[in-house]
C-alpha cells in the first residue's frame, strides 16, 4: 500500500509553472528527501499534499485513497516558515495544536509534555513562543507536528536553524519514527542530512523531477570517476592521458577521470613511479550530483 | 463545529487578557464619569452664598426688582445680592472690592434718564455667561415690572404676567412618553458606541489576520483547519470580545454615572430613557454590522500584507460609517425624510441610522423590516466574499493583488 501518492500533478501560479508533471510515492517506513535549489516546487508541492492549494491536473491519493481532508488527521505537516502565536504560552499552543486535531484536552497536554522532554525543551514550557529563539521555536514547531502520532510526515526543512546537537537529536527521532513504519518525506539543501536518511529522493528542478528513485541506485548511475590517492614519491602518473583534471595537495591527490578511462590503469602508472599509502575510487558525493544536475542552470 | 469554537475561544481569551483590552474597558467609563460626575459633583458642592453681587442703582425700586427677579428665577440661590446707591467714591471702593476678591462683582446700573449709557458687569472673571444671561434676563423684568407698576397694574396682575415659563420635552411613543431630550442624548452615546465599536472591531480583525500572516501560523492552521473554519472563528471570536466591551461599558456607564446623571436629573429634569425595543435594536444591529464591516475587513487583511498597507486601503470600510455620522444629524431632524429613509435602508449604513431612527422615533414596519432584509444580505454577501478571498489571499505574500487577480481569486477552487 503506497502511504502517499502523487501522480502527474501540474500546478501554475499565472504564467509560472510551480509544479511540473510530478509523480511520487511513499511507503510505510520509508524516510524520503525531496530536494531542489529555492524556488524548485519544494513548497508548492508540500502545500498540495496538504490539501491547502489544489493541483491544475493530476492526482493526489492519501493512505490509498482519494484526497481527502479527513484523511489530514492522520498527517503531520511541518511548514518551511514557522509559524506560532508569538503572545501565547507555548504549552497552550500545543494543547490548543492537539485539540484541533482531536486530541481530548488531557491527552493533547501529556503528550506536549512527554515530547517537550523528548527534546529537551521543558524551560520553555511557560514561555511565550515570541521569546523563544529560532532553534527552540522550531523544536515547538515539530512537537505539534508529531503531537497527534501521524503515520506520516512531510517536513519542510526541518533542519533549518538547529545546531548540530539538537539536529542529530531530530535526526534520531526521526529514524526511531521510521522504526515505527511511518512513513517520512522532507525537503532540504542540506545533503548530508539526505545521505544519511533517506533511501528515496526526488531532485525538483524548475517545477520537474530532475532525478527521482532510490539514492543507491542513482548514484550508481553517475560514473564513479573520482579517485583519491596518498602518495609519496615522483607526480609523474599525474599526466596520465585518462587523467582528465586533479589537484595535488602535498601528497593527497584529487583526480577525477576521463569517461573512457580505467583507474585500474591508473593504478599501475601510480605504483610505478611513487609509493602509495591509500588509493580510493570514490562514490559521487550526493552534492555533486546536486551541482551536476541542476547547477548552471539554476541561475537561468 | 468543534474547530470554530476552539478558534473562537483563542481568538476571545488572547484579547480580553490583553492590557489593550482593560484599558479600552476602563477608558471610557471613566471619560464618562469625567464628563457627566465631575461637574456634578462640584456643582453639588457648590455652596449658596459664596458669590456675592452688590448692584448699584440710583433707582432703588428697580434694584430691588432685579434682586427679586433673581431670586424667582432659582439664580439667587448661588448669589446673595445687596442694592446700593450709588455714591461719589463708589464706584472705586467696588473695583477694590472685586480686586480684592471679596465680592464677585457688581452690576452698574445707569440713571435711566440716561438712555446712551448700558449697564456694566464688573467682576474678577470675564467668562460667566451663564450668570450674565441671568442677570440680564432679571434686569429685563425688573424694567418690565417697574413699567408695568408705572401703567397702574394692580400688583396680582403683573405677577402673574411675569411668572417664568419653561417648556418640557416629552416623547411620545407606541402609546408610552418619555422625556425627548433624555431619549435624544441616550440613542447618540449608543449611536457614538456602535459607531467605534464597528470601526475598532473591524481594524482588529484585519490587523490579527496580517499578523497571522506574517508570522506565518495560517501554515500550521491550514493544514489543520479549513480556512472557513479560521474565519469563522475569527469573527466569532473578535464578535465576542466586542460586545463584552459594549455591555462592559453600558453596565459601568450605568454604574459610573449615576450620581452624575441623578444631578443631571435634578437640575434640568432630563431622565436618560432608552425603550427595551431600541435596546433590542441596538443588538440587533451591532451585530449585524459587525458581521458586514468585520468581514470586509477580513478581506481587505488578507489582501494584504502589511499595516501600513491596511491603512491606505482601510478608508474603503471606514467612509460609510463616517458618511453615518455625517449624517446623523440629518436623520435626528427628519427621521421620516427621504435622506434618512434611503440611507437606513443600505446595509453599510443601517447598522447606525436604522437603529438611530428606530431609537428617535418607530418608523414603519416594512422599512425595518426591508432593513433588516437588506442587512442580512449584504452581511452574507461580506462573508461570502472574505471567505473567498481570504483562502487565497492568506497565503499569498508580498504584492498586493491587482483587481483581475482579486476577481480570479474568486473563482479558485
Amino acid at each position: 500500500m503506497h502511504l502517499f501518492q502523487m501522480e502527474q500533478v501540474c500546478k501554475a501560479y499565472g504564467a509560472k509553472m510551480a509544479v511540473d508533471n510530478l509523480s511520487l510515492t511513499l511507503e510505510a517506513g520509508e524516510i524520503f528527501g525531496l530536494l531542489g535549489p529555492n524556488g524548485a516546487g519544494k513548497t508548492s508541492t508540500l502545500r498540495m499534499m496538504m490539501g491547502m492549494t489544489m493541483p491544475d491536473r493530476g492526482s493526489v491519493r492519501l493512505f490509498d485513497q482519494p484526497f481527502a481532508r479527513a484523511s489530514l488527521r492522520r498527517v503531520g505537516y511541518l511548514p518551511e516558515e514557522r509559524g506560532l502565536y508569538k503572545k501565547m504560552r507555548v504549552l497552550d499552543q500545543l494543547v490548543l495544536l492537539g485539540q484541533l486535531r482531536g486530541l481530548e484536552t488531557q491527552e493533547a497536554r501529556q503528550r506536549a509534555l512527554h515530547w517537550m522532554e523528548r527534546l529537551e525543551i521543558t524551560e520553555a514550557l511557560e514561555k511565550k513562543a515570541g521569546e523563544l529563539s529560532k532553534g527552540m521555536q522550531q523544536k515547538i514547531q515539530f512537537i505539534a507536528t508529531v503531537l497527534h502520532g501521524p503515520e506520516l510526515l512531510l517536513l519542510d526543512e526541518p533542519f533549518s536553524g538547529l545546531d548540530p546537537v539538537n539536529a542529530l537529536l531530530l535526526q534520531d527521532v526521526l529514524l526511531e519514527m521510521q522504526k515505527q513504519g511511518k512513513a517520512i518525506l522532507f525537503s532540504t539543501h542540506r545533503m548530508d542530512q539526505v545521505e544519511r536518511l533517506c533511501e528515496s529522493i526526488c531532485l525538483m528542478h524548475g517545477g520537474r523531477a530532475v532525478l527521482t528513485g532510490r539514492l543507491r541506485e542513482i548514484k550508481a548511475r553517475f560514473p564513479r570517476n573520482r579517485l583519491q590517492v596518498d602518495f609519496t614519491g615522483s607526480t609523474e602518473f599525474l599526466s596520465h592521458p585518462g587523467i582528465a583534471s586533479f589537484t595535488n595537495d602535498n601528497g593527497r591527490a584529487e583526480i577525477e577521470l576521463r569517461a573512457d578511462a580505467d583507474a585500474q590503469q591508473i593504478l599501475a602508472a601510480a605504483m610505478k613511479s611513487a609509493s602509495l599509502s591509500r588509493f580510493a575510487i570514490e562514490e559521487p558525493t550526493l552534492e555533486e550530483i546536486f551541482i551536476q544536475t541542476v547547477g548552471g542552470q539554476s541561475h537561468a | 463545529m468543534r474547530n470554530v469554537w476552539l478558534i473562537a475561544c483563542r481568538e476571545y481569551l488572547e484579547r480580553v487578557r490583553t492590557k489593550a483590552f482593560l484599558v479600552s474597558v476602563l477608558l471610557f467609563p471613566l471619560i464618562l464619569t469625567l464628563a457627566f460626575g465631575v461637574p456634578a459633583y462640584f456643582a453639588s458642592r457648590h455652596t449658596p452664598g459664596t458669590a456675592h453681587v452688590d448692584v448699584v442703582s440710583a433707582d432703588p425700586a428697580l434694584g430691588t426688582a432685579f434682586a427679586n427677579a433673581m431670586q424667582a428665577n432659582g439664580a439667587a440661590s448661588k448669589t446673595s445680592i445687596t442694592v446700593l446707591a450709588p455714591s461719589k467714591d463708589l464706584r472705586a471702593m467696588l473695583d477694590a472690592a472685586v480686586d480684592a476678591h471679596k465680592i464677585s462683582g457688581y452690576l452698574w446700573i445707569p440713571d435711566t434718564s440716561d438712555t446712551q449709557a448700558e449697564p456694566e458687569y464688573i467682576s474678577g472673571s470675564a467668562g460667566d455667561l451663564q450668570k450674565i444671561a441671568a442677570m440680564q434676563g432679571a434686569l429685563r423684568q425688573a424694567k418690565m415690572h417697574e413699567a408695568l407698576e408705572q401703567s397702574g397694574l394692580p400688583p396680582q396682575q403683573i405677577e402673574r404676567l411675569l411668572a417664568p415659563v419653561s417648556i418640557h420635552a416629552v416623547q411620545r411613543t407606541s402609546g408610552k412618553t418619555s422625556s425627548g431630550a433624555g431619549t435624544y442624548i441616550a440613542s447618540l452615546v449608543l449611536m457614538f458606541l456602535l459607531y467605534g465599536s464597528l470601526m475598532g472591531q473591524g481594524f482588529a480583525v484585519s490587523r490579527s489576520i496580517i499578523e497571522e500572516k506574517n508570522s506565518r501560523v495560517f501554515e500550521v492552521m491550514l493544514a489543520i483547519v479549513t480556512p472557513e473554519e479560521m474565519l469563522a472563528g475569527k469573527l466569532l471570536g473578535v464578535g465576542a470580545v466586542g460586545l463584552t466591551q459594549t455591555a462592559l461599558w453600558l453596565l459601568a456607564g450605568l454604574i459610573f454615572s449615576a450620581p452624575g446623571l441623578a444631578a443631571v436629573d435634578a437640575s434640568s429634569g432630563l431622565h436618560l430613557h432608552l425603550a427595551p425595543e431600541a435596546m433590542v435594536a441596538f443588538v440587533i444591529c451591532y451585530v449585524l454590522g459587525f458581521f458586514f464591516y468585520s468581514a470586509l475587513s477580513a478581506t481587505l487583511g488578507s489582501m494584504v500584507s502589511s499595516e501600513q498597507e491596511l491603512q491606505q486601503l482601510n478608508l474603503l470600510i471606514t467612509l460609510p460609517l463616517i458618511l453615518c455620522i455625517v449624517f446623523f444629524n440629518v436623520v435626528l431632524r427628519d427621521p421620516s425624510g427621504t435622506l434618512a429613509t434611503v440611507l437606513s435602508l443600505l446595509p453599510p449604513f443601517a447598522p447606525l441610522l436604522m437603529y438611530l431612527r428606530i431609537a428617535v422615533q418607530t418608523p414603519p414596519a416594512w422599512q425595518i423590516g426591508l432593513s433588516l432584509a437588506l442587512m442580512l444580505g449584504g452581511v452574507w454577501a461580506a462573508i461570502w466574499l472574505a471567505a473567498r478571498i481570504y483562502r487565497v489571499g492568506v497565503l499569498m505574500y508580498g504584492k498586493r493583488p491587482t483587481l483581475p487577480e482579486l476577481l480570479r481569486w474568486l473563482h479558485y477552487r
